[in-house]
Order: structure tokens, then sequence, then C-alpha cells
């Protein structure tokens, strides 16, 4: 007799949702991570660099725009490092939410064919986007020598910052994600709300461009919490406590809700898609 | 209580599809608007709301014991498919329930899941991950699965540079080397040369005899008979025979037959091109061997009978019957043209025959293509109209295919003198 059991029954809502079955499939997760990898850097004449590529232009053209034409004010700090420390979360979450978007259609062969957890899907996509941000942060170090910023102990918060996001990430991309394969013209909107959102969270400015009375509503973005903490990781300033308790708050409650959500559409893709 | 041995638990499982586009939203924008003019909405408009539904499955008790190869036969949309998308989790069943002992794979088709841009290698490891293998097993069984393949100097060339042939035995090679316990099969057979389906064939029936549990489902007639130990028959989303696999395939003709014109491969609903001035309608294969359906026997007769409806008059229309193999290839080609038959035109319903009185194909599986010409212009095309399945003749041992099936699939009538 074997020991593994499996029941097929009609099953709906919370009791689908099975862990258990991820944790055994990491191996797959894995290797989906790896694929994206390796095929886009096989696309691309650039490789790899078009990673390191991307916050950088944007730090340059920013820096340009808003650092020198505008005069955007940034803490006393260099623009270039000001903005690229908030750059670094920012293009993490940009691109695992441009991912999600469309990675339930990139799956469709393999959703209509074959049965795996189907929530490896967005796990996946933020890990690709994990990986681009490993490569962007090691171009960090080199720009914090390059603009004689000190290095030190206060970097580690980037640990649990990062872990946050994470979740954070995991949460908003399995939502997008589910929205995006149920409904065809959600896919269009995805990419304006990225845009917006941009310039709702004090990546080109600092946080305190926003008056007092209004933190509060800005700090409702649990971006905003993650991209303060990263920057004053970073640049040495004081940690902005109430934004990243906000973020803590919101991740608590955008994961489950994106990951059921994601889990209960889930079950219509390989007859609809 | 069931036995404890059986493999396989199917209770009263059911799938209930929507027709049309009833009670779904692809836009969100529709979604939306539903949901905001749902309260003004009177009650009695959305009657007529759930009935358009389809059952493509229903009520289906299955056990299959652990060790058995289970052949599963049936018309397309009778069902067979769906069963199998359910037990390997891709789908949701509506009502009942199924119990699998022992760890599954699926096979349900060739090739699914490798990425073109990747490397043999790199599609390997992939494929069979998604497969369920895990890391280890696959390093473990990578050089098996190469030597399988054929595809050695080939390894890390990307995949889309591959010949159709050459990725359907990659891939092919990697399912077979899978270890579950239960293995859900869909028409794998029915791709690459007739050598390499030998070999498909051979490793299946090693597969089957190590005990492992196999659902095979194919039109492939012959492999179910030499494969299976046991075959079931689906119409209409229901099982309508269970038994020894000779018995289902006569069956499954005979009800083929019973059920009046359906022993005609209906054309309705089959892909086509052409102008539609006429339109193919039906095709039905008859044979003097005992054999019924699209049976016929390596060098006995092979009978033709095509319906043609006619939309408008077509002038001098030319009819070709195209039989093609497993990989597509056209084998050869019978045109109205070729024969003393003319019709100057073609204005009304009529019905043809074309008669081979000699098949002169080898034991396997053919496809028929139907077209129809106006001086240059393809009036109806139809694609794979029907599927022959050639069985070898016991007087003429010679049509069976021998060892490694180098001896072709055109059987040609010949004799061999010692001068």
């Amino acid at each position: 007799m074997t020991e593994t059991q499996t029941v097929i029954r009609p099953e709906k809502g919370i009791m689908r949702l099975n862990l258990g079955e991820i944790l055994r499939h990491w191996e797959l997760l894995f290797f989906f991570i790896w694929k994206e990898i390796k095929v886009r850097y096989k696309q691309t004449v650039l490789g790899i660099g078009w990673a390191l590529l991307q916050p950088l232009i944007q730090m340059i053209i920013f820096s340009i725009l808003f650092g020198r034409l505008m005069k955007v004010p940034s803490q006393n700090i260099p623009y270039p490092i000001f903005v690229y420390s908030a750059l670094l979360p920012w293009t993490f979450f940009s691109s695992a939410m441009t991912l999600c978007n469309h990675a339930v259609m990139n799956h469709a062969g393999l959703i209509r064919k074959v049965w795996f957890p189907r929530l490896l899907i967005p796990l996946s996509a933020v890990g690709t986007a994990w990986f681009d941000f490993l490569a962007a942060l090691v171009v960090l170090f080199g720009l914090m020598w390059f603009s004689g910023v000190a290095i030190t102990w206060n970097l580690l918060a980037l640990l649990p910052l990062i872990v946050a996001e994470i979740l954070l990430l995991t949460g908003i991309g399995s939502f997008i994600a589910g929205l995006s394969a149920t409904y065809r013209d959600f896919r269009h909107i995805v990419p304006f709300g990225i845009q917006i959102w941009m310039f709702l969270t004090p990546v080109i400015y600092p946080a305190s461009i926003v008056g007092e009375r209004h933190q509060w509503l800005f700090n409702l973005n649990p971006m905003t919490g993650i991209v303060n903490g990263f920057r004053a990781a970073i640049l040495n300033l004081p940690p902005d406590w109430n934004a990243l308790g906000s973020s803590l708050g919101a991740i608590c409650i955008l994961l489950p809700v994106g990951v059921l959500y994601f889990n209960r559409v889930e079950t219509q893709f390989a007859d609809r898609i | 209580m069931k036995m404890p041995n059986d493999a396989i638990q199917i209770l009263r499982l059911g799938k209930r599809y929507p027709l049309g586009d009833t009670e779904r939203f692809d836009q969100l924008r529709e979604a939306l608007s539903d949901w905001i003019s749902r309260p003004f909405r009177s009650i009695n408009s959305n009657t007529g709301k759930n009935d358009g539904f389809i059952w493509a499955l229903k009520d289906v008790d299955l056990s299959v014991r652990s060790g058995e190869t289970l052949g599963i036969i049936g018309r397309n949309g009778a069902g067979k498919s769906t069963l199998l998308k359910i037990l390997s989790r891709v789908t949701q069943p509506t009502e009942g329930k199924a119990i699998l002992n022992g760890s599954a794979s699926s096979l349900l088709e060739v090739g699914t899941g490798f990425h073109p841009d990747l490397t043999g290698r790199e599609n390997i490891y992939l494929n069979a991950a998604i497969l369920g293998m895990s890391r280890h097993a696959i390093r473990e069984k990578f050089q098996e699965i190469v030597e399988f393949s054929e595809i050695g100097q080939f390894l890390n060339t990307p995949v889309k540079k591959y010949s159709s042939g050459m990725s359907v035995r990659l891939a092919f090679a990697i399912a077979a080397h899978l270890d579950s316990e239960i293995m859900l099969i869909d028409e794998v057979l029915a791709v690459g040369d007739a050598s390499f389906q030998r070999k498909c064939l051979d490793k299946m029936e090693s597969i089957a005899r190590s005990g492992r549990t196999i659902l095979f489902v194919s039109h492939n007639l012959p492999a179910i008979e030499r494969l299976c130990s046991r075959c079931i028959v689906f119409e209409k989303g229901m099982i309508v025979f269970d038994g020894k696999p000779n018995e289902a395939i006569d069956f499954y003709y005979r009800t083929q037959v019973s059920s009046g014109d359906h022993s005609a491969f209906d054309l309705a609903e089959s892909t086509r091109s052409g102008t539609g001035k006429a339109r193919f309608t039906s095709l039905e294969i008859r044979s003097n061997s005992r054999h019924l359906g699209n049976i016929v026997q390596s060098g006995k007769s092979m009978d033709i009978f095509i319906r043609v409806k006619s939309v408008k008059s077509v002038v001098n229309p030319q009819i070709a019957i195209l039989l093609k193999d497993q990989t597509g290839r056209t084998l050869f080609g019978m045109n109205t043209a070729d024969s003393a038959i003319g019709i100057p035109v073609l204005n009304k319903d009529i019905e043809i025959c074309c008669q081979i009185p000699e098949t002169p194909l080898r034991e396997g599986v053919y496809f028929i293509d139907l077209w129809m010409t106006e001086s240059n212009d393809t009036v109806d095309y139809v694609r794979y109209a029907s599927s022959v399945t050639i069985i070898p003749n016991d007087s003429s041992p010679l049509s069976r295919q021998v060892g490694t099936g180098n001896g072709g699939l055109i059987f040609v009538k010949h004799e061999w003198k010692i001068q």
C-alpha cells in the first residue's frame, strides 16, 4: 500500500488553501524562477546587465530632471543616491507587479494541461523580480561608496524590510494575477496603476514634503513605509515608525486577502483561459 | 468498503460546463456593471440563466485496481479527456469525488511546458520538475532520458531548433521515466515516426508490467488492445461499456454503426477552409474484411464514401482524398481527375465513393484529408476528416510491422524468386 492519497472533490473557499502542498513544491518554484531568468537573459543582448541598467538609467534621468532642474529637496543628501535608495525597493515592486499581471497567461499552456499549486505562479513572478532586485542591490553598494555615504550597521535593517516587501508583493501580486486572469480588461489598467502609484510613494521626493496633517493619509500607501525604511537604512536617517507600522498592518491584511482571492479564482483558470 | 488495493476510486463524478457565455464575465467592465445593476433587476429576469449547461461527465463510477492498465476509448467529446483532466487535478469536478491512492502524474500532451529558448538539457530539468520529479530524481534518471530520446548531440541546442520528431521523443522520454504509481496518459502515441512509436509502445508495456497503474486514452485502438488489460467506452459523458479491450473495441464500433448515420464520420464540426460553395458533410469507411467502422485489414478493400452538400453551384469540381501518416506526411492521394468520372456541375447534394481494392498500408493509424477544388480555388478542405486504423492481415504476415518498424508504411504486393 502506498502512503500518498489524494482526494479530488469539488472544493470551494478557504478549505482549498493547502500551504503544505506549496512547501512540498519549493523545487518547482525554484525551477520556474530559474526558467524565467534564464529565458530572459537568453532573449536580451544585455543579459543580466538589464537588471542593473534599469534602475541606473532611471536614477540618472530622475537626478537630472528632479534633482538638477526642479531642485526637489533631498534632505541634504546627493540626489542620485537619495533617489536610488528608493528606486531599489520601487523597481522591485513595479517589476513584480508587471510580471504578476501577465503571469497566468504566460503559463496558460501549462495550466490547461498539468496540475501544480497555482500559487507558484505569482510566487515565481515575485521571485524573478527579487533576483533583479539582488543585482540592483550590488550596484547600490558601489553607488554608496562613490557618493561617500558611510556603510553602517544600519544596513542590516534592510533584511527585515526585504522580507516585508516580499510578503507585501506576494499579497498584492496574487491579487493582481487573479484579477488579470479573470477579467481580460484588467490587464491594461495595471501599468497605468503602477505609474500613478509611484507618484503617490516618496520615491523621487522625501516623505517630509507632505505636511504633518496629511501624513496619515500618505501612510495608507503600504509602499510608503517600505520605501522610507529603505532610504532610512541606507542613508542613516531616523526611521519613520508610523509609516512602517502602517505598512506592516497593510501586509497583515493584503497578504491573506490576495492569496485567498487568487486561490478562489484559480479553480476557473483551466476552463477559462 | 472498497477493496484496499484499488489505485483509483471514482464515485458519481460529474463535470458541468456552461454553454456559451452564460454566467461568466470576461471583462471587469461587464462584471462591475452586472454587480451595480443587480439590485435594480427584477427577480424573474434571471430565469433561464441556469439551463445553459452541458454535462461533459455525468455519474461516473469506476474503480481501477492497482497495477491495472485501463484503456479509455470513445468519440471526441465523449468525456475521456475530461475524466483525465479531473484525475490530474487540472480542473475540478462539479460533483462526486475521486480518490487516488499513490502519487499520480499526467502526460496529457507531449511537449507541454517545453520552452523553445531553453536547451534540451534545461528543458529536461524544467519539464521533469513540472511533471512532479524532484531534482535528485531527475539527476539520477538524466542519462537514461537522454539515451531513450536519442537527442544526444543536440542536448545543448535550444529546443526551438529541434524537429517536431525530436521534441516528441524528448518529451516522451521524460514522461516515461517518471516514477509515479499512477500514470494518466492522453493520446501520446499519435505522433512520432513509426520506429519511435514502436519504442514508445514497448516502453509503455514495460511500465505496465512494472506494476504501475495506467489510464490510457487513445484513438489508437491496436495500441489499446496490445497494452491494456481492461477497457472502458465513453459516450456522452458516461461509461457505456467496461470489459476486455477486444470486446470494448467491438462494442465501440457496433454502437457507432447501430446508431444509424453515426457510422459515418460527421464533418459538420471539423476545421476547414475554402470558399464554401460546397461542403463535405460526412465520410464513411467500409471494408470487406469482417471489421466495422474505421478498421481495415491490410490488403483488404477500403471503400471511402463521401457525402457532399451543395451550397452554390461548382463548375467542374475535383475531389481528392489524401492519406497521411501520423506525422502528417501525405502518403498518397486519390483524385477524381485521375479517373474517368467527371462532374460537369455540382449543384445538388451527392454521395461519391472511392474504392481501393487492396489497401496498401501496413498496420497503424492513418489520417484522411478531403479536398475539393474548382479550377484553382479550394472549395472545401477538411484536415484530419477521419482516421483509419489498419490491422494486420492474418493471411499475409508481411503486412505486420516487423522489428523496429523499418519496413515502411506502404505494403507493396510483390514476389521474390531465386534465379
